[in-house]
């Protein structure tokens, strides 16, 4: 006889509130897709269970004892573990959300969500996908823009015309005399363009500016 | 035989926003032999014209809700006229004392952290419910 229905999920939840945990374990349970393996009640014991049951789906609070939700998702990609992590939090602060997603985490939700919402972020998550529940949108997209602003250095207006002279192939001593510079003086920008970029030269300046959308 | 029995039951009011964790409550509610469920509530709003309305003899309130959370609940009922009955129990995930202490500012009867288990609850709920120290 050969198996015909796709096999279940299996869950792991872990979280140190008994009534939120066991009715997360319920809304698994109620769910004929997915088989719950386990439920830990601190995150050192849910990354224990994680290594020894492997379930396909771990749903970690973040505020746990022993563990972090953070800290066992970032043990769980350090040992390359298949396990896949939905992580759930009564408090979305956009730093944290941020580094859960940068960690590999397949869902961030708040404890708010709905039992249907958390569940169909499992099934989601086991298929690959990643889920963000609206509470935790808008914090993740300004904490992005607020880390990308800070990956871009600020330069000057001037060490900012001598970067697009640059990239378009002018040399220094051309550049110097489209902006009315000393030679020097254009070296100096140079310089000080090549630091804030981590670069030591042209080319290498371009390319880094580009990537960090200083250029078109 | 006209005696009262001794400990009649105590209708229970539930308050969170939470639908996983309030129904772990209202659960555990229904399957104490001395508490009653009177209601469940996803915001405070509808949790203060209730306790106002039905008078409860304990309100089990989630401290963090969206509009009226449960520190503004219990101070709201210490205005209400007539003064409703009720005994308040705040819920809280985190227990720090700035939390503790603006419970007892606004009047609260009891503050339990969301880490307790059912039973826990349930038997605070019953001794808050019965005024018993």
């Amino acid at each position: 006889m050969s198996e015909a229905r796709a096999p279940r999920i299996t869950v792991l939840v872990a979280d140190d509130h008994p009534v939120y945990r066991e009715g997360v374990a319920r809304a698994i349970k109620a769910r004929a897709e997915f088989e719950l393996v386990g439920e830990a009640s601190d995150g050192r014991e849910a990354l224990d269970l994680v290594r020894d049951l492997a379930p396909d789906v771990a749903v970690l609070d973040v505020q746990m004892p022993q563990l972090h939700g953070n800290d066992v998702l970032h043990a769980i990609q350090r040992d390359g573990l298949a396990t896949r992590v939905v992580l759930l939090s009564a408090h979305v602060d956009s730093e944290t959300v941020y580094r859960a997603v940068a960690s590999g985490a397949g869902a961030y939700l708040s404890k708010e969500s709905s039992r249907d919402r958390i569940c169909d972020a499992v099934a989601a998550v086991a298929r690959g996908e990643v889920v963000l529940s609206s509470e935790v949108q808008a914090g993740l997209a300004s904490e992005i823009q607020i880390r990308e602003r800070d990956e871009r250095p600020a330069l000057t207006p001037r060490e900012h015309e001598v970067l697009v002279l640059t990239a378009g192939g002018r040399s220094a001593p051309d550049i110097g005399k489209q902006l009315h510079l000393s030679q020097s003086t254009v070296k100096t920008h140079l310089k000080s363009l090549y630091d804030k970029l981590g670069v030591s030269d042209r080319a290498a300046a371009v390319a880094e500016a580009m990537r960090r959308g200083l250029l078109e | 035989m006209t005696s009262e029995p001794p400990n009649p039951v105590l209708r229970v009011i539930v308050a969170d926003d939470s639908d996983i964790y309030r129904a772990g409550i209202v659960r555990a509610i229904r399957s104490h032999p001395e508490l009653e469920l009177a209601g469940e509530f996803d915001d405070g709003e509808a949790a203060l014209a209730a306790i106002i309305e039905l008078r409860p003899d304990i309100a089990l309130v989630d401290i963090r809700m969206p509009g009226i959370d449960g520190l503004e609940l219990c101070a709201r009922l210490q205005v209400a006229q007539p003064p409703p009955p009720t005994r308040v129990l705040l819920l809280s995930a985190y227990m720090d004392d700035a939390v503790v202490a603006r419970a007892r500012e606004v009047g609260a009867d009891a503050y339990l952290s969301k880490a307790s288990s059912r039973r826990e609850i349930c038997t605070e709920a019953v001794r808050v419910g019965r005024g018993l120290e």
